[in-house]
C-alpha cells in the first residue's frame, strides 16, 4: 500500500506538470513573434508602401521590391515587380502621385523581373520633347545594354518584345536629372548577371541596388547569363563605397535592396562579410581537395543560414553552395 | 528514495519552477501585448528621467573587459552562434565601415558600465511625457522609448537600427519595453552574435534609489532559450553625462578594398577553458550550461583536468 505523502506528492506534480505544460504553450505562442519575417511569396499580390528618404518610396512586391521617385515633372520607377502583384502596384502608384511615370529602370533583365513592365507602361508617358521616347508617346524602359544581348539569346521566347529596354547603355554608367535630382545609373558587369544595374538618386541619397543585395536570401547569381561570385562581392564592395552614413554606422545614405527591408551601410557590409567569409572558407576546402559532399558536411554557412537560407524553394542553400563551388572550382 | 532519486527530483521541480518563472515573465508579456499600442497613462509608472550610476559587482568581467576569447559561460546560444563567435576576429572592428559602429541595443546597456543619463521626451503641447531617451552608451548607442503608443515599423521592410525600435507601457509599476527592428550586433563584445530578428523585453523597476532592468531576448536564429540578463543603477544626480562626440572612422592602416578578417572554419579558442582548467565545452555556453545542475559536471570536469595533470607531472 503507498503512503499517503506519496499519493499526495504524485498529485502535486501531475498539476505541477500541467501547469508547466500550460505555460509552455503560452511560451511557444511568445515566441513565434521573435522570427525572421517570411518574405512576400513571388506569386503575391500582397504589396506594402514604404516612405524611404528624399522623393523616394518603395514598394515592396513578392517579385521584388520597387523604387518610386516623386516629383513635378513626373516619376522614375526602378523595377516593376511581379505581374500578380501589377494592379495594386499602379494604384500605390497613382496614390503617390497623379503623375505619370516618365522612366522606368530595369536592375536586372530577368523574365520575372520584367514582368511587370507592361502596367507601368499602360500609366507611363515619355518626357516631352524626349528624343528616344518619340516625343511623349512612350515612357522609357532603362536598361544595360548587355540586357539586350540576354533578351536576344536566352529570353527572346519569354519575354515580349514590348517590354524590353528600349533605352539601354553601353559604357560604365549612365546619367538622368529629373525633379532637381541627379540619377546615377551604375553597371555592374558580372554581378546576378551581366546585365545589373544600380540606380543611385543623389539628392534623396538612396541607392536602387536590384537583387544584388536580397536581405531575405543567400544571393542568387547566375553564371549562365553572365553573373559571378566575385562581380557580386565586387558590387556589394561598390555599394559600400557609394553609401555614406550619417553617424554611428547607420542613417544617411539608404538602400532598397532587391528584396526584403530598407537597409543601410552596414546591413550590407553584414551581407558583404557572410559572402566573403563563406568564399574563403569554400575556396579554402577546395585547395584542400575536398568534394562538394565533404564541403556540405563541413557546413561552411551554418552561421548564416537561420538568417540567409532555406532548406526548400528555388534557391536553396545547397543550390547557393554549389553555385559558389562551382564558380571556385 | 535514495539520494540520487532525491537529487533527481530536486532538479526536476528546480527546473519547474525556472520554467513557471519564465513562462510568466512570457505569460505577462502575452498579456500586455494587446495593449502595447495603448499609450502609458500619466502618473501610472514613476519617473526613470535623470542621472544613473551603473553598479557593476561580480558582473564586472562580462561588463568591463567583455569576456575572454572563447568565453560564451552563461548564454544559452546554439551550434551557429558558437560557429560564428569562434571564427569572429577582433580586427574586423578594423574595417572602416565598422569603426564607428557602437553597441547594440541587445548589449548597450550590459557594458561598459554604463552610466546613464535619461532625459524625458515631452509632447510640445501638452507637456505629455510621451518616451524616454537614454544616454550614455558606448559609441552613442543612444535608445529611444516611446510611450505614446505609436506602432512597431513594418517587420518585413522596416529599416533596422543599432537602438532598435522600443515602445514602452506600465504595469503595475513596471516599465515594459518591447524592442525589435536591431540590427545584427552582438550578445557579448567576444563575437557572440545576435541576429536582427530577435525580440527584447525589458522590466524597468525601481527600489527606493536603485533602477533596475531586467531584459529577456528571444533569438530564433542563435539562442536556444531566451537569454536574461539584469543591470542596475542607483540615483547620482551630480554625475555629469554629456552628449558624447559619435566615433569618426579613421584609415591609419592600408588594407585591401573588401577585407574581411576572421579565423578558419573549426577554430576553437581555448584560452579561457585553459586559464580556469575545465573544457571547452563548458566555456562554449549553450543553454545546458546556464543551470546549477551543470556545477556537478563541471566538477567532474576539472577533477579529470587535475588527474591528467597529476599525471603529468
Amino acid at each position: 500500500m503507498r503512503e499517503p505523502m506519496s499519493i499526495l506528492s504524485n498529485i502535486k506534480q501531475k498539476v505541477l506538470s500541467s501547469i508547466v505544460l500550460f505555460l509552455l504553450s503560452v511560451m511557444a505562442m511568445n515566441l513565434a513573434l521573435a522570427q525572421r519575417p517570411v518574405p512576400l511569396d513571388a506569386n503575391s499580390e500582397e504589396i506594402e508602401v514604404l516612405p524611404v528618404q528624399g522623393n523616394i518610396y518603395m514598394i515592396a512586391t513578392g517579385g521584388s521590391n520597387i523604387a518610386v521617385m516623386l516629383g513635378e515633372l513626373g516619376l522614375v520607377i526602378v523595377d516593376s515587380g511581379n505581374i500578380e502583384a501589377s494592379a495594386h502596384v499602379v494604384n500605390a502608384i497613382q496614390n503617390l502621385s497623379p503623375l505619370p511615370p516618365r522612366y522606368l529602370i530595369n536592375t536586372v533583365v530577368l523574365p520575372g523581373h520584367l514582368a511587370g513592365n507592361a502596367a507601368i507602361q499602360e500609366i507611363g508617358e515619355g518626357m516631352p520633347g524626349n528624343a528616344i521616347s518619340q516625343g511623349g508617346l512612350d515612357m522609357s524602359i532603362v536598361g544595360h545594354a548587355n540586357g539586350l544581348t540576354l533578351l536576344v539569346t536566352e529570353f527572346a521566347e519569354e519575354v515580349a518584345f514590348e517590354l524590353w529596354p528600349n533605352n539601354t547603355f553601353f559604357g560604365e554608367s549612365k546619367a538622368l536629372y529629373l525633379n532637381g535630382e541627379a540619377i546615377e545609373i551604375t553597371h555592374q558587369p558580372a554581378a546576378i548577371t551581366q546585365s545589373d544595374v544600380m540606380v543611385y538618386f543623389r539628392r534623396s541619397d538612396v541607392l536602387v541596388t536590384g537583387d544584388i543585395v536580397d536581405i531575405t536570401s543567400y544571393p542568387h547569381f547566375y553564371p549562365r547569363l553572365g553573373g559571378s561570385l566575385q562581380g557580386e562581392i565586387d558590387a556589394l564592395n561598390r555599394i559600400i563605397e557609394i553609401a555614406v552614413p550619417e553617424f554611428n554606422q547607420q542613417g544617411g545614405t539608404l538602400i532598397i535592396p532587391g528584396h526584403g527591408r530598407i537597409a543601410s551601410e552596414s546591413d550590407v557590409v553584414e551581407y558583404r562579410d557572410m559572402v566573403t567569409i563563406i568564399r574563403d572558407r569554400v575556396r579554402l576546402m577546395i585547395s584542400e581537395g575536398k568534394t562538394f559532399e565533404e564541403i556540405i558536411v563541413a557546413r561552411p554557412s551554418l552561421e548564416y543560414d537561420g538568417v540567409y537560407g532555406y532548406e526548400s524553394g528555388d534557391w536553396t542553400t545547397r543550390m547557393f553552395l554549389e553555385a559558389v563551388y562551382d564558380d571556385l572550382r | 528514495m535514495n539520494n540520487k532519486q532525491k537529487g533527481k527530483r530536486m532538479r526536476q521541480e528546480r527546473f519547474s519552477l525556472v520554467t513557471i518563472v519564465v513562462a510568466l515573465l512570457s505569460f505577462t508579456y502575452n498579456s500586455i501585448n494587446p495593449v502595447l499600442a495603448q499609450p502609458a497613462e500619466l502618473g501610472e509608472g514613476f519617473d526613470i528621467s535623470g542621472m544613473w550610476a551603473a553598479i557593476v559587482l561580480e558582473d564586472w568581467y562580462d561588463r568591463l573587459p567583455g569576456g575572454g576569447l572563447g568565453d560564451y559561460m552563461g548564454i544559452p546560444i546554439n551550434d551557429a552562434a558558437r560557429q560564428k563567435a569562434e571564427t569572429w576576429d577582433a580586427s574586423i572592428l578594423s574595417q572602416p565601415e565598422r569603426q564607428a559602429q557602437p553597441h547594440p541595443a541587445q548589449y548597450s546597456f550590459r557594458g561598459p558600465f554604463p552610466n546613464l543619463r535619461i532625459d524625458r521626451i515631452l509632447e510640445p503641447v501638452t507637456d505629455r511625457v510621451i518616451g524616454y531617451q537614454t544616454n550614455g552608451t558606448y559609441g552613442r548607442a543612444d535608445r529611444t522609448i516611446w510611450l505614446d503608443g505609436r506602432p512597431h515599423p513594418s517587420a518585413r521592410h522596416g529599416l533596422h537600427r543599432w537602438n532598435g525600435f522600443s515602445t514602452g507601457v506600465w504595469v503595475d509599476g513596471v516599465l515594459i519595453v518591447t524592442t525589435t527592428h536591431m540590427k545584427y550586433g552582438v550578445y557579448q563584445r567576444n563575437g557572440v552574435p545576435a541576429s536582427p530578428y530577435a525580440l527584447m523585453t525589458e522590466y524597468w523597476f525601481r527600489n527606493g534609489e536603485y533602477l533596475t532592468m531586467v531584459s529577456y531576448i528571444e533569438d530564433p536564429i542563435y539562442l536556444e532559450e531566451p537569454l536574461v540578463r539584469s543591470q542596475t543603477w542607483i540615483w547620482n544626480p551630480p554625475q555629469t553625462v554629456g552628449q558624447r562626440e559619435a566615433f569618426e572612422p579613421v584609415e591609419e592602416v592600408a588594407m585591401d578594398k573588401g577585407w574581411v578578417p576572421h579565423w578558419p572554419l573549426g577554430s576553437i579558442h581555448t584560452e579561457m577553458a585553459d586559464r580556469l582548467g575545465i573544457s571547452v565545452e563548458a566555456t562554449g555556453g549553450g543553454s545546458i550550461t546556464l543551470y546549477p545542475e551543470y556545477r556537478e559536471t563541471l566538477r567532474e570536469m576539472r577533477e579529470e583536468f587535475d588527474r591528467n595533470q597529476a599525471a603529468e607531472e
